[in-house]
């Protein structure tokens, strides 16, 4: 006979499945209000995000070795042909390059001229995506330079052709880029043609952006070039954000509703440009938490 | 007559633990494979299904803590909002839980049926979290997950189910 227990043991299975599940569920909503609403888990995150880092290393691996290995046997009919497109390419923009050299150059003087301060150089280095999160809610996407590589908080991401977003998140050796796309991302901008200011504004559509707040009677025409004005400090100025496609001027709206495309392809590239201005650091200073 | 004590072994350990972790590090692998933009609505969630596939072979071992913590660390390397993954995971994992008994017994391709079900619950459950945060909801297209997360599940459980130990197998 089994020796008899000292207690009767009530609960053999512990808590019930079911109230385990109301404790994980309200442990959930305890933590997204402190990431949502306090933003309290930055570091939780970063930390994290370096111990996940090695496995997303790994698994990069096969894929870039087969870049590499691909890379390696290109035929030389093709490398000649690319070589030759390049080249035309580089006279064409040298052409272009002594041109912006002179005019930069006269710009400056005339900058001098009247006093104005003069436009601090731009500081690129170039990065890599490396992932996309698996969330149609996200528009972001994490790039292979962090803190070690001086990515700041707020920096612009361009490519050759435009804006894509900014570096809202940096970690040690890889940071997040929130799109121009993402809902509510919004960028200080400018009619190129006009120099009227006003801001744009993400919708969470892919290749839709849109101009809130501008009057009914502002001069903005299809195919405008929207640029950067860069009056807000963080995102250097001149740089091309999207093109007007409509505009919609109907009264029963406050104000004309314009609906911009991206000009950069922003979910085509590998490679983009990390763009930031000695100003951009002090203007990060003031807003950081709130890029 | 006793009863605090199971009459036979009550519930098999038919993989054992190492082959449990691999397959779970491997799933989250698989989530963080560089995937093509344009098919990115077409990936579906490994580490889910892996998941689910313990619960219901496995449920001693991987319950409800299990996949609240693995949720966590989709959220960490998504970088979605803290909270979000986790939340439908383990309100996905309790909806298996009830269902055990029964996936227990079922052939593959009627576990088929009620995986999509499950991945259903676990999409529906993040886009009402990201929801309440504020976001606007699109992209229908989302729940395309479900249907190639439902495609891949005789796979997983097909090389799952090989991994089992020799004692296992030969109860069978």
């Amino acid at each position: 006979m089994p020796a008899r227990h000292p207690h009767i043991n009530l609960f053999p299975h512990g808590i019930s499945a079911g109230a385990r599940l109301m404790i994980y569920v309200l442990f959930s909503i305890a933590i997204i209000i402190a990431d949502v609403r306090y933003h309290a888990l930055n570091l939780f995150r970063s930390s994290m995000n370096s111990l996940i880092y090695p496995i997303s290393e790994i698994v990069q691996t096969p894929y870039l070795t087969y870049e590499k290995v691909t890379g390696f046997f290109v035929k030389h009919g093709q490398l000649q042909q690319e070589n030759a497109a390049l080249q035309q390419r580089f006279i064409a923009y040298s052409a272009k390059l002594q041109r912006y050299q002179d005019l930069e150059q006269e710009n400056q003087h005339l900058r001098a001229l009247l006093g104005a301060q003069s436009r601090t150089p731009l500081h690129a280095q170039i990065a890599e995506i490396i992932a996309i999160p698996r969330d149609p809610y996200l528009r972001q996407v994490t790039v292979n330079q962090g803190s070690k590589q001086g990515v700041h908080a707020g920096s612009a991401v361009i490519d050759e052709q435009g804006l894509i977003g900014q570096v809202t998140q940096v970690y040690e050796r890889t940071s997040d880029v929130t799109l121009l796309i993402n809902n509510d991302q919004s960028v200080p901008v400018a009619v190129q043609r006009t120099g009227q200011r006003a801001v744009l504004f993400g919708t969470g559509i892919d290749d839709t952006v849109e101009i809130r707040y501008l009057p009914h009677n502002t001069d903005v025409r299809a195919g405008d070039l929207i640029i950067t004005s860069g009056i807000d400090g963080v995102y250097p100025s001149g740089l091309a954000v999207a093109k007007v496609m409509q505009i919609d001027l109907s009264s029963s709206r406050a104000f004309a509703h314009i609906i911009c495309k991206p000009v950069a392809a922003i979910d085509r590239n590998r490679q983009v440009l990390i763009v930031d201005t000695p100003i951009a650091e002090n203007a990060v200073g003031k807003i950081a938490g709130k890029p | 007559m006793v009863f605090n004590q199971a009459k036979g072994r009550s519930i098999q350990l038919s993989h054992s633990g190492r082959v449990i972790t691999l397959s779970l590090v491997l799933a989250l692998a698989f989530n963080l494979l560089p995937w093509s933009v344009d098919y990115l609505w077409l990936r579906p969630d490994f580490l889910l299904l892996v998941l689910l596939f313990w619960v219901i072979y496995q449920p001693a071992r991987i319950g409800l803590g299990a996949a609240w913590i693995l949720g966590l660390l989709i959220d960490l390397t998504d970088g979605s909002i803290l909270g979000q993954h986790a939340l439908a995971y383990a309100i996905t994992v309790f909806a298996l839980m009830l269902l055990q008994r029964r996936m227990y017994n079922f052939p593959p391709w009627q576990q088929t049926i009620h995986i999509i079900g499950l991945l259903l619950i676990e999409q529906t459950m993040s886009v009402v979290v990201a929801t309440f945060v504020g976001d606007s909801f699109h992209a229908l297209q989302y729940f395309a997950a479900i249907l190639t997360g439902a495609l891949c599940w005789i796979p997983v459980w097909t090389l799952l189910h090989s991994q089992r130990t020799p004692d296992a197998k030969k109860s069978q």
